[in-house]
């Protein structure tokens, strides 16, 4: 169906294009969300790739759409250096049930902040301090097909440690996705939850230093619709996908992101990636990445822009 | 700062430059071919006739016949010189709604709507011509798998053959178990050439010989081509008998070029091939129909009608599954198999190209213009060195002349023969057992054959490693009553297929002195853990030896009436480990026929009675130790005009 292709393609390059040319100054409306974790990358091949993972077939699909649990499989773990004192990493792995999938993961983020403010955000992560924080969250995943559509959910428990401010509680994604001509489409509903509420939780500040002001921040809910495809061009493999997120408070985010493998002995690959979303609070448009597979073994690498002309980088490793 | 320098700096990066290059360039692995002896076993030409893969004498002609609408193809909407009738397939050619659906919209028509396509050349003359249809096989539908045979066609029309590439393209891509509707197609085509040859004003009014019809078809079109030679006899299609048949054409020849096999079976059993003459070729490098499938059909095709008919088989190292089509080339598995297939070893497309014209020509040759000077290459195909190429073959070949004596199918009982009367016995063998044939793709793919495995080795186990013992042998006993019911003579030939293999046994035991304690100094020396034996590269041979009713004997080495080789090395894959889990044998056992004419052997001892066989046996005494495989031991007294005085 070469008018689907062209079609798809189109999409794909539209939604990288209208994420480039969105306007920054709307970075402000993405800022007071917690925790943080739920807002970080947790994949080095889709953060290379605009951080789009709606309708990847990788393990850690488990982070963006759980019902892509069902053609998923392997396990991956990654690591992201955001600053010298922010990182984040990321672990999951998928397997086979019945004819669908279930996976386990977690990401863990560490950070220092001299910010006074909570909830932190990815610009404010970045910089030293004298706060240490940390952001965790653990998911149970699975994913079943379901008169030929893919439906997953999972279960999140999500916990920050930030100064004095300490609590924890359970969130929920909810994911739906189907191929249609070739083209995988996913539609996922994430961080769905109570109001993240820490001013029961919070401790006593080491002597001499000032307590943070706690409020309850909503969680980070995001709606996104996306799709994927591969195709071959010449000796090229390309995936092309695009997804176009909206926010709690109607924040639209299109993203995209292109791959071009290229093979030249059977099960090894050289792949580039590219990306373009639009950014938030803390987040510059452009992300690329580069990763070479040996069998069923790859190995990923993606650095993403961050505001302040900043990058931060981060380096994969997956088994198929 | 110096590019070492840098990389000193950075994360070691040094160190990880090295496996980093050795990951990237050590993958493929190195190339394995087993040597070759083409220079010799090729050095001789013994048929005078000419080459039948060079030109003839007619002027060639073309011209396309189809529906005259075809969206996708322009040669056959807007070229056709005859507009032929779509034809319903789908009885035989089953797909799911959307498949259906799909194709429909990629084509312009359903599988219920079939076209009757071809491009067509024929010699410029009155005929009647020999007809012959060639049929691809499984392709991407796209790239158009019908004009990859312009070479035969050029070839055959050349030499006195119509010559009709059909076009199937329209079934191809991802469909299964649909050769029996490559098969009727074939035999639709038919129908109009009948049609046009009984109607005058049609251009091929009385110009064809439909008497004389030849079906080539490779890869699934291999398959197909037994189907339509099966299917030509029948009333009714045996997987739903309201589908009528009315063929009866006077189909000669089947020829199948790297032929799937099974992929059909009507009713449930492999199809049934008789009373035709049948060649099939495979290359031993073959990236998709990766082992030697045709032979499981060769060994099928038998001959009741006591009709002189032949089948003989090609085996043909280097050569590919792509190369004989001029579209496909040598990607066998698509335009990205580079990436799999390691093609450094495959013979050039010229030579593959030249290979099929010469046998397909002399084929042809034979079998339809009744050249009979050509069949000797099908009995041993070294009396045309000069015309094949330099590449190694293996062949195998039965006449309907045949008569078996041990073909290892009737029973489990090693000591009887296929036939009454023959009472067979070995003498000092290691190894004596009768096993099915398989393929190297899969040990459990049977070639739906049994064969013996005799084994030798002709030193006494002990310190003295050149004591040799008896020669070790192999006999088969023919009684009175059957040696006089062979009718065998001078003129007759004995028949045996044989492969070496790279098994060695061990040293015989020596004969026990029942005066003597155990020595435990004549037992054999501890094997070293881990050694890995070097590969033998000692020539293979043995002696044939036959008996009359007098005890007469005449002996040859088997070696004199064809190659014998170990097992020709076979990597297709580049990349070693993927070749070692998906193959368990880097080899295709192929077992070569071998056709002693008696007249050869008893021109220097008139004092032999050639019509009172008493015994045939296999004398393991030119090379010490080794393993051979037996299959198809027999005699013929039909073999005359497949010999050619004069061996290599």
């Amino acid at each position: 169906m070469p008018f689907i292709r062209r079609a798809v393609l189109s999409a794909v390059f539209g939604t990288a294009l209208t994420a480039l040319a969105a306007p920054v100054c709307l970075f402000a409306q993405t800022r007071s969300y917690a925790p943080l974790i739920l807002r970080l990358p947790a994949s080095a091949r889709h953060l290379s790739m605009g951080n789009v993972g709606i309708a990847s077939r990788d393990d850690d699909v488990l982070f963006y759409n759980p019902a892509q649990l069902v053609t998923a499989r392997g396990t991956s773990v990654s690591l992201e250096q955001f600053s010298s004192t922010a990182h984040s990493g990321a672990l999951s792995s998928v397997a086979r049930v019945g004819n669908g999938g279930i996976a386990v993961g977690a990401t863990l983020a560490e950070f220092e902040s001299a910010d006074l403010y909570y909830p932190l955000n990815r610009a404010t992560m970045l910089g030293r301090g004298v706060n240490n924080g940390t952001s965790a969250n653990l998911v149970l995943g699975i994913g079943q097909v379901f008169k030929g559509t893919n439906l997953g959910i999972a279960a999140k428990y999500v916990d920050e440690n930030f100064a004095n401010i300490r609590h924890g509680q359970g969130a929920l994604d909810l994911g739906v996705s189907r191929s249609f001509f070739g083209t995988a489409f996913g539609l996922a509903v994430q961080n769905i939850g109570a109001t993240f509420d820490p001013r029961d939780a919070t401790v006593p500040m080491p002597w001499g230093s000032a307590p943070i002001p706690v409020s309850s921040t909503p969680l980070p809910l995001r709606t996104t619709l996306g799709a994927s495809r591969a195709t071959q061009a010449g000796p090229f493999d390309i995936y092309g996908t695009a997804a176009a997120s909206l926010l709690r408070n109607d924040f639209f985010a299109p993203a995209g992101g292109v791959e071009i493998g290229y093979s030249w002995l059977d099960g090894y690959d050289i792949l580039l990636r590219a990306g373009a979303r639009r950014p938030e609070h803390g987040e510059g448009p452009m992300t690329a990445g580069v990763g070479f597979a040996m069998d069923r073994i790859s190995i990923d690498y993606a650095v993403e822009a961050l505001s302040g002309s900043r990058f931060a980088h981060r380096i994969g490793l997956r088994v198929k | 700062m110096t590019s070492s320098t840098f990389l000193n700096r950075h994360l070691g990066m040094r160190h990880l430059l090295i496996p980093g290059i050795l990951i990237l360039a050590g993958c493929t692995q190195t190339l394995k071919l087993s040597r070759d002896d083409s220079h010799i076993v090729l050095s001789h030409q013994l048929i005078t006739a000419p080459n039948p893969g060079e030109p003839g004498a007619f002027a060639v002609k073309t011209l396309y016949y189809g529906s005259g609408t075809d969206k996708r193809r322009a040669e056959f909407r807007d070229s056709v010189a005859i507009r032929t009738k779509t034809v319903d397939a789908s009885p035989f050619v089953a797909m799911t709604p959307a498949i259906a659906k799909d194709r429909e919209q990629e084509w312009g028509f359903g599988v219920n709507k079939s076209p009757i396509n071809g491009r067509v050349w024929y010699p410029a003359g009155d005929g009647p011509f020999p007809l012959v249809l060639i049929v691809h096989g499984n392709h991407d539908m796209l790239d158009y798998s019908d004009p990859g045979y312009a070479y035969l066609g050029e070839l055959l029309a050349s030499r006195g053959f119509i010559l009709v590439s059909v076009d199937e393209n329209f079934i191809n891509g991802n469909l299964r178990g649909e050769s029996d509707g490559r098969a009727w197609l074939l035999l639709k085509h038919l129908e109009d050439w009948k049609r046009w040859n009984d109607s005058a004003g049609n251009p091929f009014y009385h110009k064809v010989d439909m008497s004389n019809i030849a079906l080539m078809g490779h890869s699934r079109g291999g398959e197909a081509v037994g189907i339509a030679a099966s299917f030509n006899r029948l009333t009714h299609y045996p997987d739903d008998a309201n589908v009528k048949f009315n063929f009866n054409f006077g189909i000669k020849s089947v020829f199948a070029i790297a032929p799937v096999d099974g992929q059909y079976k009507p009713a449930g059993v492999p199809t049934p091939i008789e009373n035709v003459n049948y060649v099939v070729i495979h290359g031993s490098h073959d990236g998709d129909v990766s082992s030697f499938s045709g032979l499981r059909a060769y060994q099928r095709v038998k001959f009741t009608d006591g009709k002189p008919w032949f089948k003989s088989a090609w085996y043909v190292y280097r050569a590919n599954h792509g190369q004989w089509n001029s579209v496909w080339g040598n990607h066998d598995n698509g335009p990205r198999s580079g990436r799999s297939l390691d093609l450094r070893g495959l013979i050039s497309p010229e030579e593959q190209r030249q290979f099929s014209k010469v046998v397909i020509g002399a084929f042809l040759e034979a079998t339809l213009h009744g050249r009979q000077e050509y069949l000797p290459m099908f009995r041993d195909y070294r009396d045309v060195g000069a015309w094949l190429p330099k590449t190694m073959y293996i062949t195998r070949f039965q006449e309907s002349g045949f008569q078996p004596l041990a073909t290892y199918e009737e029973d489990v009982d090693v000591t009887t023969g296929s036939v009454p009367g023959v009472t067979i016995s070995g003498d000092s063998l290691a190894t004596w057992k009768e096993a099915p044939l398989s393929l190297r793709d899969n040990a459990t793919d049977l070639l739906n054959s049994q064969a013996v495995t005799l084994g030798w080795n002709n030193h006494i186990r002990g310190a003295d490693t050149t004591k040799l013992g008896k020669p070790a042998s192999y006999t088969l006993a023919l009684s009175d009553s059957l040696s006089a019911a062979l009718g065998t003579s001078s003129n007759s030939a004995l028949y045996l297929s044989l492969a070496p293999t790279d098994a060695r046994p061990g040293p015989r035991a020596p004969a026990r002195d029942t005066t003597k304690k155990a020595d435990s100094a004549s037992k054999a020396p501890g094997k070293k853990p881990g050694a890995k034996p070097a590969a033998d590269t000692t020539p293979v041979d043995l002696t044939v030896e036959i008996t009359d009713a007098n005890g007469v004997q005449l002996r040859t080495p088997l070696s004199a009436f064809g190659v014998l080789r170990r097992p020709l090395d076979v990597h297709i894959l580049r990349r070693a480990d993927e070749e070692q889990q998906r193959f368990p044998n880097q080899f295709e056992l192929v077992l070569q026929t071998y056709v002693i004419p008696l007249s050869e052997l008893v021109r220097g001892s008139p004092a032999f009675d050639a019509t009172h066989l008493r015994s045939i046996r296999l004398v393991f005494d030119r090379l010490m130790v080794g393993t051979v495989v037996v299959d198809d031991i027999g005699v013929s007294s039909k073999i005359a005009p497949f010999v050619k005085l004069g061996e290599p």
